[in-house]
């Protein structure tokens, strides 16, 4: 199961990781953020593309450490 | 009969609310009157549109239980109940008993905190003459206390087996991401009790309320299950003879779009209006009530102003928070952990649909999903959203015997009405605001 612990901002006490269960992030992206290495962790461990875009396309996807997980080019960008 | 009110006995009048206070969400009442008849009675919700339903496609099962919750602040729970039912009938999931009573518990939890939430702070102020809890707890701050107490322990028992007290996260397909301990459960029991006797204080304390003398006939829907009291099971039924699958609620009901409101209003396919709620509840299941809310109810003998008289669904709530404390307690003492908190399964492609009973009345989600285990379409009705229509109809009746009152008065009466039906806004747009017109024939005619 993903788990955004490792990027997101702390003062929940990781109450998912503690009732078992995956962080969806619901905090928000945490100061400096690792959201490319924590990405590239869930594709070592087996997770789609698909699936690791839907992690970080939660109720914050649109904080930028969340945001360009989901969508790493603009799209008026890629049309180029 | 008072004199000197020429203004509310002919031409045409307007009663507004422009920002209904003590409800959850954003909302307005606008009442229009025509020689002493109510002409139109809305209910306009302003709340801006939500969009839950679409943000939920393309989601997995366990991502929606996750979103869903978010609908709401006061009942997350009946948000997730509805979703994992709803999921797990589809994939054919068959849950643990223990895990089946925890649901009940968690449930308790949240009909404790939203019921003591109402009954204390929302709609008591109106039967003691209070613009406010505030104002109450200068007065009789016990009465304000004893409320929060009863809330703190309900929000509490939701943190225990949801990690905490407002969008908890335990909620999975096939059970729960974890389970509390015996112990555990043990350990809270004290404030448990402590919560009976401040339920049953409650009854007393409504027992001595006075109500409005309206009356009217409702149709009133509700689950319905064969031994419980109805929360996460059982069929759906009604007042005037409905009993249909649990699943099927689009078979009797539709949902429609009108003009003054953000959210969408349900009727009956026949287009009839329905209330849903403690009332309903309690009415069509008073035989299903624990002993000790049984009890409470027969202390009351007002069966009869709960199911007709709308401003006694605040004994309903009362009776309600003693099969709540009471159901939690047994539970508890009955409780073993399961030997695993949720059972493997396996996602399915079809359609799918639940109702559970959330505090406010029957919710119910009908999903789709793909064969990729993915969302591809949802309805969620919430029960503000069936509830709006009965609350117009009843504006209408009731409107008349207020018109003789003073404007301010009268207003104030129209909108503590639209607070005995405790409506949820944020949840229906998932917005509330009173406005009363009044004019002159002449004008009217325009």
């Amino acid at each position: 199961e993903s788990c955004l612990g490792p990027v997101t901002r702390t003062g929940c006490g990781a109450l998912c990781p503690a009732f078992g269960r995956g962080c969806y992030g619901c905090f928000g992206p945490r100061e400096q953020a690792n959201s490319e290495s924590l990405g590239a962790g869930m594709a070592w461990h087996g997770r789609s593309a698909a699936e690791i875009r839907r992690a970080f396309a939660g109720m914050n996807v649109n904080a930028p450490a969340f945001r360009r997980m989901v969508a790493p080019v603009a799209p008026a960008e890629a049309e180029r | 009969m008072t004199h000197g009110l020429p203004h509310a006995a002919t031409g045409e009048h307007t009663y507004e609310v422009g920002h209904l206070t003590r409800v959850e969400g954003e909302g307005s009442l606008h009442l229009r009157v025509v020689d002493g008849h109510v002409v139109e009675a809305r209910l306009g919700i302003f709340e801006a549109p939500r969009y839950f339903e679409q943000l939920v496609l393309g989601r997995t099962p366990d991502e929606v239980i996750d979103i869903v919750a978010r609908i709401c602040g006061i009942c997350p729970i009946a948000y997730q109940m509805s979703a994992v039912h709803a999921f797990e009938a589809l994939a054919g999931v068959t849950i643990d008993p223990q895990v089946r009573a925890l649901r009940r518990l968690f449930y308790c939890g949240e009909w404790i905190e939203s019921h003591a939430l109402h009954v204390y702070l929302l709609h008591a102020p109106d039967f003691l003459g209070y613009p406010s809890a505030v104002e109450l707890a200068r007065d009789q701050r016990t009465v304000v206390e004893q409320g929060l107490a009863l809330k703190r322990t309900g929000n509490r028992l939701v943190a225990l087996l949801g990690a905490r007290p407002i969008h908890p996260i335990s909620v999975r397909v096939g059970g729960f991401s974890r389970v509390p301990s015996a112990a555990e459960l043990a350990a809270f029991r004290p404030q448990l009790v402590e919560a009976l006797w401040q339920a049953q204080a409650t009854v007393e304390l409504v027992a001595g309320f006075e109500a409005p003398d309206f009356e009217r006939e409702p149709r009133l829907v509700s689950l319905r299950h064969p031994d419980e009291y109805p929360m996460n099971e059982g069929r759906i039924v009604s007042s005037d003879g409905l009993d249909i699958a649990i699943d099927r609620w689009r078979d009797a009901f539709a949902e429609d779009q009108v003009g003054w409101s953000n959210a969408l209003q349900a009727r009956t396919r026949a287009g009839e209006v329905y209330l849903l709620g403690p009332s309903a509840r309690v009415t069509l299941n008073a035989d299903r009530l624990h002993p000790l809310a049984a009890a409470a109810l027969d202390r009351l003998g007002m069966a009869e102003q709960i199911r007709r008289n709308p401003y006694w669904s605040i004994a309903a709530r009362a009776v309600e928070l003693v099969h709540a404390t009471a159901e939690a307690i047994d539970i508890v003492d009955a409780y073993h952990r399961p030997t695993q908190p949720k059972v493997p399964w396996q996602p399915r492609a079809g359609t799918t649909g639940w109702a559970t009973e959330a505090p406010r009345g029957l919710l119910f989600h009908a999903y789709e999903l793909g064969a990729d285990g993915l969302l591809t379409k949802a309805q969620i009705v919430p029960p503000t959203s069936q509830n709006q229509a009965a609350i117009e109809a009843d504006l209408t009746a009731f409107g008349p015997s207020v018109l003789a009152l003073p404007h301010p008065e009268a207003t104030l009466r129209l909108e503590q009405l639209i607070r005995s039906y405790d409506p949820c806004i944020s949840c229906a747009t998932h917005y509330l605001d009173l406005t009363v017109e009044h004019a002159t024939q002449d004008e009217g005619g325009r």
